[in-house]
């Protein structure tokens, strides 16, 4: 067994120092979930762990006046799924994190743990794209904004730099006559990890028209990474979500879809399986935005 | 290397010299000798080994030692209470909501957190509370109606 | 070095001071007695009170006490100053030769105290087994998994012992691989046992078969398909072993069948029986997954290697990987019938994925062969059932020993052809269902057949749940029902096999049951207190069962095949009713009386006029006291040869009926189980807080195999060895409204009237989800799992078959 380092960074100065001392080797402890899963399957042996836990400023949820969000990276996914600020501007969050293992898990997991994991079948990913979120990093050279739809390069590969830790998520302020969703799909009813699809959904709706005049959309468990489904979202965008505009966006989704199979579900099944969940939570999305209205928001 | 904790673990206050890797289940069972708590996955997928780390339940398998730093731990001996066995354990045990028990210590821990929280939830809200946790024996009814009968009564005391 | 067993509070449960004892144990008779009292508001007066009389009460079972509370003793559990930590480096090819094993690198590294490979044991005592001794200890020369252990190494820790396990240079030569039967069957195939490919080859003819075809108006036939499956108890295998200050090599180990694994370890040690003890520990789950060796005979050798105690604890992916599974299976079945639904014929071919060694698989095609066709009447059947070694782990016990897969194709196929002749599902059923009298495919006359009024019980449930559906306003929701039966027969496949107990008593009015099945965490020692209690006279609060010890218990066979209410239940009334008579005539002779003045009754003892507490009648014949020993064997005949299958295979058969209603997302082909109604015919129900757990434990494990459960296999190896990928039932998966229904069909063989359980819960669910189906959209699924990829496969196929015709219908030829 190789000896391994800690480091309980006392501030984010510090932990950025570490970070680029390690020169990529060390591993940033945040909720530690992926990271004891990964040890315990001797995927990983850390040589130096750097413990975020006592950085007061990468942890709460607050909301500015002028309705956007801030979510530190470390906030747990229990925090988010509790906090009343999420529930009442943001409720697609709530349903998100309803959908991360169970309570044991989130009582640890954090969202920017999540995020950075990268992983193409995480809730938050797909949720920060749909959401148009900033992902604010620092770095030795200082903060850095990535906006969540370029955040995720490759496989469990983010456009985070070796020295970089992600510090919060900025989710802009919704606009009038938003609704928004997620959903997913899995075998069991709880507990998949593996093999789900799921997602997220925003859009403005058109009081007028009832078009959607602007939306945003992330596929999970669809490809290499968590997907900005960017064609997709182009196929709706100034359409009603019905008949032409539906079929234009299942097959734009299945352009820009590319689902990999696995022991459970085939490559097709899984692009039949995106499509119906994208269907089913835009119409949820839609139908949000057309009961929320306009005149009842602050 | 070496790191200093220091923990409560059941009401007792405890400093150890943990490495950096080590798990708070292997810390519990091996070191204090509490081996109620149960090891299986090793992936926080079973719930089997559940702990309260400040009240809230957590899997110890991948939760390492120097992450309880500070905290107050409590596992499943001390659930009982000046040795009568808690409502929701005598709720176990009435409602033959245990049979090999393994996964038993893992459901009480994560049922007693839920009433701490939440005295009277309802049927979704117990099951959503223990949807991690995996039993083979019971096929989970009783161990739900276990719980429901405490919430009816009005949560642990 | 002689280790010193230093634990005096308990074996099975971390027990505390005498004092603790005592005080829990009143802690556990005052919630016991509050739970009597809610029961007896609602029993019939002339049971109230009786201490002795509760075989059918719901008790709370006495090792529930200390496993809420953290004290149970799984083996991994158990204190243990100075034992050594044991792993096993596997083999990770699934068929080669070893050339060779170098353990120069493991032997050096730190902590590392002895390494054990083949070459240690001789030949002559290598082999271990349950028929036939076939299977190493450790791989000598020929591998024939992946995972296959070659070297057990005993280190000072648990991460040193794995550290020198991977340190271990094995040098293979890969052998060309056989990864289905079918393989193992093909011309030229490499042999994979000194023995030819094939486990076993079973047949059995009734009547006619051809004849029963020709006299058949409709036939339908398919092939079913079914995948390996995991126990998935959550604790894996473990065990301590040790010296203990007599010298007997001591064996703490999970496991169904302590005296197997006594013989098997004093063989494969070289030791005379009475210098091996085989003590159970609390067992986490089993399900026929703890029957074969796993850990005991390599921590028993490295013990007298090393003069330490030796611990050992699998990791959860050495459980799926390593550890027996239920066979695959592929059936091929075809059934006839007339017109009026009478059954004509049963053709059925079995071929099964025994994996690279023997263990149960012999007798899981002896249970499907006997049971095809169960529990109905066919005058004409045909069946061939053939499993071969491949090379993946050893298929071997599991729930019901295969009976699920044969209900599985069966009970469908009944449903196709129930719905071909236009019939209810129960009158099919109800036509051809076994009643009293009749003769089962070996020739058996049964008795005390409760399978109609399973079905009477499940009628009329069915038909007010059809109303509620069909008045369910529409929410992109298919809903169906289905149904299915079965028949199994308790204890073992044609085999005797006994069961004894013994009971005594102390002075001071303690009675201890010795049972020889052990308690595998059904609650089988608390409904033996029950039956022992009652057929003896003497309160159940002072009964104490003691089981699973190799010193302790005669051999009484193991807790499987739903055998142990049944056959040692049927020791402990006998032994009750000896241990009785015994007490009486003690009495007797102190009073000098005649024994027929004498009564044991409801824990008091009845001489004349006078009434004597069941105490002081102990103090009144303490002289003799430790004389008396209550003894009881039950060893019912049983004959039917695996070769023949002519004869009584069983004493008695379990029936039940089970209803299930599910909803399917026909978009998705996803399935939730809304509902389930399961009525059985298991004789008396000792304990209803124990059965109905064993009912929905099954119900739960049926949906999981119905629906997810898969062993992932490809090339030798197994993709899923964790439960991220190998999906068992959640909370949220499985319906809480799973509704047990016995009927009270007193079997007249039975402990006080009573059958088994355990096993049977499991089988019709998986039948009657596709049934089920069938209601709700129109599919016949023939796979297990029904994953939501096949079932959205089938609902399409179905949707395309239907097109031609509609468009037909509408005259509209376009495209």
């Amino acid at each position: 067994m190789t000896d391994c380092r800690f480091t309980r960074a006392a501030s984010l100065g510090e932990a950025v120092d570490c970070l680029q001392q390690a020169g990529g080797e060390a591993h940033l402890l945040a909720g530690g979930i992926a990271l004891g899963i990964l040890m315990n399957e001797k995927l990983l042996e850390p040589s130096w762990l750097i413990d975020l836990s006592r950085l007061e400023d990468l942890k709460g949820i607050r909301l500015n006046p002028d309705g956007s969000l801030r979510i530190g990276a470390m906030t747990t996914h229990r925090e988010i799924e509790r906090s009343a600020e999420i529930a009442g501007a943001y409720p697609m969050l709530i349903e998100m994190a309803r959908e991360i293992a169970c309570g044991r898990i989130k009582n640890r997991g954090t969202i920017g743990g999540n995020i950075c994991l990268a992983d193409p079948q995480g809730d938050p990913p797909v949720a920060m794209i749909a959401l148009r979120a900033t992902l604010r990093a620092v770095g030795p050279s200082g903060p850095r904004d990535i906006a969540a739809t370029a955040f995720f390069t490759d496989l469990y590969t983010t456009a985070l730099t070796k020295d970089e830790l992600l510090h919060e998520i900025q989710v802009p302020a919704q606009a009038d006559h938003t609704g928004a969703a997620f959903g997913k799909f899995s075998a069991r009813r709880a507990m998949d990890y593996s093999s789900t699809v799921s997602a997220a959904v925003r859009l403005v709706r058109d009081a007028v028209s009832g078009r959607i005049s602007d939306i945003g959309i992330g596929i999970g468990g669809a490809g290499l990474i968590p997907i900005w489904a960017q064609a997709t979202e182009a196929a709706l965008r100034d359409n009603r979500p019905d008949g032409d505009a539906l079929a234009a966006m299942r097959e734009a989704l299945m352009e820009e879809i590319e689902p990999i199979g696995d022991d459970l579900y085939s490559a097709d099944y899984k692009r039949h399986v995106a499509s119906v969940i994208l269907r089913r939570t835009l119409e949820r999305a839609y139908a949000r935005a057309a009961a929320v209205g306009g005149a009842d928001k602050p | 290397m070496t790191i200093e904790i220091s923990l409560q673990v059941n009401g007792v206050s405890h400093k150890f010299a943990v490495s950096p890797t080590e798990t708070l289940v292997d810390l519990l069972r091996r070191r204090l000798g509490l081996t109620g708590t149960n090891k299986d996955c090793g992936m926080g997928i079973c719930g089997a080994c559940t702990v309260m780390l400040d009240g809230l339940p957590v899997s110890s398998c991948i939760l390492l030692a120097s992450q309880a730093d500070g905290a107050a731990v409590t596992t499943i001996e001390a659930i009982e209470r000046d040795g009568r066995l808690s409502p929701v354990q005598e709720a176990f045990l009435r409602h033959g909501a245990s049979q090999c028990g393994y996964c038993t210590p893992g459901f009480i821990i994560t049922a007693s957190a839920l009433l701490a929280e939440n005295p009277h939830p309802s049927r979704d809200e117990i099951v959503e509370a223990l949807k991690g946790n995996l039993c083979r024996c019971t096929g989970y009814k009783r161990i739900v109606e276990a719980v429901e009968s405490v919430a009816r009564q009005g949560g642990p005391t | 070095m002689t280790t010193i067993w230093k634990e005096p509070d308990g074996e099975k449960f971390a027990l505390g001071s005498i004092e603790e004892q005592a005080h829990w144990q009143k802690e556990y008779q005052r919630i016991l007695r509050a739970v009597r009292e809610e029961a007896d508001a609602t029993r019939p007066a002339e049971r109230i009170g009786r201490d002795s009389h509760t075989v059918g009460m719901a008790l709370p079972r006495n090792d529930a006490l200390y496993k809420v509370r953290g004290k149970a003793r799984y083996a991994a559990n158990i204190p243990m100053e100075g034992a050594l930590f044991c792993r096993f480096a596997r083999s990770t090819e699934a068929h080669a030769r070893i050339r060779g094993i170098d353990i120069s690198e493991a032997k050096a590294m730190p902590g590392v105290r002895a390494i054990l490979t083949a070459d240690d044991i001789p030949a002559d005592q290598l082999l271990i087994g349950t028929l036939t001794d076939d299977t190493p200890v450790l791989a000598k020369d020929h591998v024939r998994y992946s995972g296959e252990p070659i070297v057990a190494i005993a280190a000072e820790t648990e991460e040193a012992a794995e550290a020198a396990c991977l340190a271990v240079e094995i040098d293979y030569e890969p052998l060309p691989m056989i990864l289905t039967p079918e393989e193992a069957l093909a011309p030229g195939a490499v042999q994979l046992d000194p023995d030819g490919n094939v486990i076993g080859d079973l047949k059995l003819e009734n009547g006619d078969i051809e004849a029963g075809l020709r006299a058949a108006d409709v036939v339908v036939e398919g092939s079913f398909v079914t995948e390996p499956v995991d126990h998935c108890f959550l604790e894996p295998p473990s065990g301590l072993a040790f010296v203990d200050p007599d010298g007997v090599l001591t064996v703490m180990v999970c496991t169904q069948y302590p005296h197997y694994h006594h013989k098997q370890i004093a063989r494969v040690a070289g030791l005379p029986m009475e210098k091996v003890r085989v003590v159970q520990t609390v067992v986490g789950g089993a399900f026929g997954g703890k029957m074969d060796n796993t850990v005991e005979c390599a921590i028993a050798l490295l013990v007298l290697k090393t003069g330490r105690p030796v611990r050992m604890l699998y990791t959860r992916e050495e459980v799926f990987t390593a550890t027996t599974k239920r066979h695959a299976m592929k059936i091929r079945q075809k059934i006839g019938a007339t017109k009026d639904g009478r059954f004509t014929a049963l053709d059925v071919e079995y071929l099964a994925d025994g994996g690279a060694y023997r263990s149960y698989s012999l007798v899981v095609g002896g249970r499907c062969v006997i049971h095809t066709g169960m529990p109905y009447r066919f005058p004409n059947s045909r069946v061939h059932y053939v499993a071969t070694f491949t090379n993946y782990p050893p298929s071997g016990a599991m729930r019901s020993f295969g009976v699920v897969k044969v209900a599985f194709a069966l009970e469908s196929l009944i449903d196709e052809l129930a719905g071909r002749l236009g019939m209810s599902p129960f009158e099919i059923r109800r036509i051809n269902g076994l009643v009293d009298g009749d003769k089962t495919s070996t020739g058996q006359v049964i008795h005390d057949v409760g399978l109609l009024k399973t079905l009477e019980a499940i009628e009329p449930i069915y038909q007010e749940r059809r109303k509620a559906l069909a008045a369910q306003p529409d929410d992109g929701l298919k809903r169906g029902l289905g149904i299915a039966c079965l028949g199994y027969g308790i204890g073992y496949s044609g085999i005797r096999n006994p069961s004894t107990a013994r009971m005594r008593v102390t002075a001071d009015g303690v009675v201890t049951a010795c049972c020889g099945t052990p308690d595998i965490g059904t609650g089988s020692d608390m409904s033996l207190a029950q039956i022992a209690a009652q057929s003896s006279g003497v309160g159940l609060h002072r009964v104490r069962v003691v089981s699973g010890d190799s010193t302790k218990t005669d051999d009484s066979g193991p807790t499987s095949a739903s055998r142990t209410t049944y056959f040692s239940g049927n020791a402990a009334y006998i032994c009750g009713q000896d241990f009785k008579r015994q007490f009486e005539e003690a009495v007797a002779r102190a009073r000098g009386v005649t024994a027929a003045q004498v009564r044991i009754e409801d824990d008091r003892i009845v001489i004349g006029n006078e009434r004597l507490s069941f105490e002081d009648a102990c103090r009144l014949i303490s002289a003799e006291i430790e004389d008396i020993c209550g003894y009881g064997k039950f060893d019912p005949e049983i004959e039917a040869s695996i070769l023949t299958f002519k004869g009584n295979p069983y004493p008695t058969y379990v029936y039940a009926t089970h209803l299930v209603e599910v909803a399917v997302d026909a978009e998705l082909g996803r399935v939730d189980v809304l509902r389930c109604w399961a009525a059985h015919d298991a004789g008396t129900i000792v304990n209803p807080t124990g059965a109905e757990g064993q009912v929905d434990g099954g119900v739960a494990m049926g949906i999981g195999q119905a629906l997810w459960e898969k062993v992932e296999r490809r090339d030798g190896v197994i993709l899923n060895p964790h439960y991220r990928d190998y999906l068992m039932a959640g909370a949220k998966d499985v319906p809480l409204e799973i509704k047990s229904i016995f009927i009270q069909n007193h079997d007249r063989t039975g402990p006080f009237g009573a059958k088994g359980l355990a096993e049977v819960s499991l089988i019709p669910i998986p039948a009657a989800i596709a049934s089920a189906l069938h209601d709700a959209v129109g599919i016949r699924p023939k796979r297990l799992p029904m994953s939501t990829e096949y079932l959205l496969g089938l609902i399409n196929e179905r949707a395309r078959a239907a097109a031609p015709a509609a468009k037909a219908a509408a005259g509209d030829g376009h495209d």
